[in-house]
């Protein structure tokens, strides 16, 4: 049977220089379905998403149906809009200080064609906010809405946005990511919503992490997976367990840690870690360690770092450094670092790294009272900070112009290696690192790594949480899967790989999937 | 081959220009300086060379300095304190009313001084950092409040006839020609540039300044350190205020205050100079003196008040944009000269 197409895409590739994000892409949208995208980090999702809403130009050669009529590349954004094109981006859009009135009508407003008097403005707000239960006055500010309620109204908004232009009242809907942030509830009333716009004939787009909700909303999925589209499958005639496999793809002989280290005594120690985002997490880190934290959004992963740094006030439980134990109820960074531990955020530009800063000081920070060379006195020696940060800016191969040169002129790669290198030179005993290589390029990631590592050979204890798994399967001894907030499995030594911790966060991350068992 | 050695020598000479902009963008405000003097001195040799005016100069913005010193020493933690002109204020007025009006000895009226100005930097400090309001808000309401309560315990009157004690040590004694009160602004100079540069807790008083959130995973105390600088602040502000009584041997209820903005102007021009990006106490101190000699300079040419200001306004204004285009220019350089590091570290 020959479905009407509401978008079709095919042949579409984008390359950035010499890497091809997303290779030969075909997708069909169908009006009155629920389309699910689906691909881990770095799949080309969110590329795909940029290209449809028109920030980026695909490859010649792609073509693109939209409701019938052959669209041109690159789309421009009033384009799509009136050809039937809406999105809704995970931020919303929406303006929280101004009225529910004013975001709903927001593009009529800015641009002054304002087709409507104030009334009839208000008059089809009441409407909306009828239609979509949301309990709330068109003129009341869209901040004292829930999440769900705004999500509701972005949606609203996208709906209505080429009300008027003609033809057929239908549109594709791309929803990226709407309910990440959201609430078991709220996400319930959306979903709702999602059937009742499909009902009505849209095309819906959902791209999603999370694997539950593909299964429970979705009629066909679609997998990204390293620019090319892994398989389109009916979601009711998929398992999720086969959905893990065409996300996360074929184990290809890369299993097993590629460095080869040898673990003493333990060094860090937590017990009994509770806080909103983590279940009783207990964990230990020996010396010579290198330990990955791997997860879904949401699973905790994330969150253990920062409570063991004491940056969760909210937290409890304890953490142990050899003999130094410290309550999380009164623990602060201070206390965190006293005890030996340095912490590698990862927003690193916004809390790692004083960008306007000289070199000389941000790798000298730990080391004012004396670092391991215990140069402790009430007045400093500038020679030998000085002397410490060119050795370590040769040993860790930081390239800077000069010692002086503000942080900033640094590049992504060097910058972190800097925050690195502050708590290496103090002769910390254990770090905590969260996605250390994000944002910096492939040398400098290696090059981390390899800190990293020696870090480990010289008897430090690393704790890293990654959404990066291939990093996490070469760099780590050990990875602990969370799930729900707790630790739900440890994959080791010759189980450790891209695609076995991939598995494992899906697996324990999916609710459907633990009926079905372990299968895979 | 040859093209490697090419690249190498561009390297070198384009590292050549980095460190001749770098001195002098450093230098920036002290050659300003002696360019003046020398122009005030080639236009009235024989009234602006005068010992008497380069002795007026340095010792009648000694109290500026000392408020800027003070000023800059929030701003270097990252807070505003705009009460530090009025605590200057009333410190003044606490030691003159105390001494002429009360009989108090000396002494204890300026040990009073010194207690209210700690008091005051606690309060600041409490507001901002146990409360969370902006530090603008919070010393801009205790500037107000400050000035009121000068006009209060002063009747809003002036006062003549200070401790003979208190107005030699700050103005009749001199030493080699220039009164004790330069001494006394460049020892706190010292002071706060030996502390900032060579202690740990300076070196942290800067990154709390820089980003607090930064401090804070650092495991800084963050608080406690913007505690401090209120405290500094207040205190040294209050020092201000003594020396400017003793300058003027009385005290009135209101002058002290017209110095807020200029010390902030001062801090802010110090900033681009000696170490550009930076509040620095050394900038400071040459930018006070700058502007006060041209000031002066434009009073001894005879040049009516307004002139004054404009030279006050636009030195601040051409020299901050001055600053900016010299950074930026200097950064995009140092860009280039890190890709060709890299560049070369990878051939």
């Amino acid at each position: 049977m020959a479905d009407e197409i509401a978008l079709g895409i095919e042949s579409l590739s984008k390359t950035f220089g010499a890497i091809t994000v997303l290779r030969d892409v075909h997708l069909d949208l169908i009006p009155g379905h629920i389309h699910g995208l689906l691909g881990e980090n770095g799949s080309g999702k969110s590329t795909l998403i940029k290209i449809l809403s028109g920030y980026h130009e695909p490859d010649p050669g792609a073509s693109a149906l939209l409701w019938g009529r052959q669209v041109k590349f690159p789309l421009r954004p009033g384009e799509a809009r009136s050809l039937g094109l809406s999105f809704v981006h995970q931020d919303l859009g929406l303006i929280p200080e101004i009225s529910i009135v004013e975001n709903l009508f927001v593009s009529e407003i800015a641009s002054g064609k304002r087709t409507q008097s104030r009334k009839q403005m208000h008059q089809a707000a009441y409407q909306v906010l009828r239609r979509y239960s949301i309990d709330a006055k068109p003129e009341s500010p869209v901040s004292v809405l829930g999440l769900g309620d705004r999500a509701l109204l972005a949606i609203a908004r996208a709906i209505s946005e080429v009300s008027g232009s003609g033809v057929d009242s239908r549109r594709v809907l791309i929803l990226d990511e709407p309910t990440a942030a959201m609430s078991r509830d709220e996400k319930r009333d959306l979903y709702r919503t999602f059937a009742a716009l499909a009902q009505a004939g849209h095309a819906l787009l959902l791209v999603s992490h999370d694997l539950d909700e593909i299964m429970e909303v979705t009629d066909v999925v679609t997998v990204l997976r390293d620019g090319v589209v892994a398989g389109t499958v009916k979601t009711s005639s998929a398992t999720p367990a086969e959905i893990i496999k065409m996300i996360v793809g074929h184990s290809i002989g890369d299993a097993g840690p590629r460095r080869k280290r040898t673990a003493g005594a333990v060094r860090l120690e937590a017990r009994d870690v509770n806080s909103p985002e983590l279940a009783n997490v207990s964990l230990a880190v020996k010396s010579g360690e290198v330990v990955g934290a791997a997860g879904l959004v949401g699973s905790g992963y994330a969150d253990i770092n920062q409570a063991l740094f004491g940056l969760n006030g909210s937290a409890s439980g304890t953490v142990a450094i050899g003999g130094r134990r410290s309550d999380l109820k009164e623990h602060s960074p201070a206390a965190a670092v006293r005890m030996g531990i340095g912490f590698v955020p990862v927003e690193r530009d916004k809390s790692g790294v004083a960008l306007e800063l000289p070199v000389v000081d941000n790798l000298s920070v730990q080391i004012l009272d004396g670092g391991r060379d215990g140069i402790s006195s009430a007045w400093l020696s500038r020679s030998s900070l000085k002397k410490s940060a060119l050795e370590a800016i040769k040993r860790y191969r930081i390239k800077t112009p000069a010692l002086t040169a503000l942080l900033k002129t640094l590049s992504g790669g060097n910058r972190q290696k800097v925050l690195l290198a502050k708590w290496l030179v103090s002769g910390k005993a254990v770090l905590l690192l969260d996605e250390p290589t994000q944002a910096v390029d492939i040398g400098a990631h290696e090059e981390i790594l390899n800190v990293v590592d020696q870090f480990a050979r010289d008897g430090g204890a690393v704790l890293i949480a990654s959404s990066d798994w291939h990093q996490l399967a070469d760099i780590c001894d050990r990875v602990l899967i969370f799930a729900g907030g707790s630790i739900k499995a440890e994959l080791i030594g010759e189980e450790l790989s891209k695609h076995a911790i991939g598995e494992a966060c899906y697996k324990w991350g999916t609710r459907s999937t633990h009926a079905i068992g372990q299968q895979s | 081959m040859s093209e490697r050695v090419i690249a190498q020598g561009e390297s070198t000479s384009e590292k050549n220009g980095i460190d001749m902009r770098q001195f002098l963008q450093r230098l920036s405000v002290p050659l300003c300086w002696v360019a003046l003097i020398v122009f005030f001195g080639v236009l009235r040799p024989e009234a602006f060379l005068a010992e008497r005016t380069l002795s007026s100069i340095l010792g009648s913005a000694a109290p500026v300095v000392v408020l800027t010193i003070a000023t800059v020493v929030t701003l270097r933690g990252g807070d505003y304190d705009l009460s530090g002109a009025a605590v200057m204020l009333l410190a003044s007025n606490i030691v003159g009313v105390l001494n002429i009006r009360e009989g108090m000895p000396i002494g204890p009226a300026i040990a009073i001084a010194i207690a209210m100005a700690v008091a005051v930097g606690l309060v600041n400090a409490y507001f901002c950092i146990v409360i969370g309001v902006d530090s603008f808000i919070v010393t801009l309401g205790m500037s107000t409040i400050l000035a009121g309560f000068t006009l209060w315990i002063s009747n809003s009157n002036s006062y003549s006839g200070l401790s003979d004690w208190l107005v030699n040590a700050v103005t009749n004694r001199e030493v080699l020609g220039i009164p004790f009160s330069f001494y006394i602004a460049l020892l706190i100079t010292v002071a706060v540039w030996l502390i900032f540069e060579y202690t740990p807790a300076g070196r942290r008083h800067l990154f709390v300044g820089k980003s607090r959130e930064i401090s804070k995973l650092n495991g800084i105390a963050v608080s406690r350190t913007r505690t401090v600088s209120f405290l500094c602040c207040s205190v040294l502000s209050a020092v201000a205020g003594i020396l400017y009584a003793g300058a003027a041997g009385g005290i009135d209820p209101t002058s002290a205050l017209t110095l807020l903005l200029p010390a902030f102007a001062a801090a802010f021009l110090g900033s681009t100079t000696i170490l550009p990006g930076q509040f620095n106490p050394w900038g400071a101190f040459v930018s006070v003196y700058f502007i006060v000699t041209g000031i002066t300079g434009l009073a001894i040419l005879g040049l009516p008040t307004f002139v004054q200001s404009f030279f006050y306004g636009g030195a601040l204004v051409v020299a901050v944009s001055l600053a900016q285009i010299v950074i930026s220019s200097g950064s995009r350089s140092n860009r280039r000269a890190a890709r060709h590091q890299g560049g070369q570290s990878g051939t």
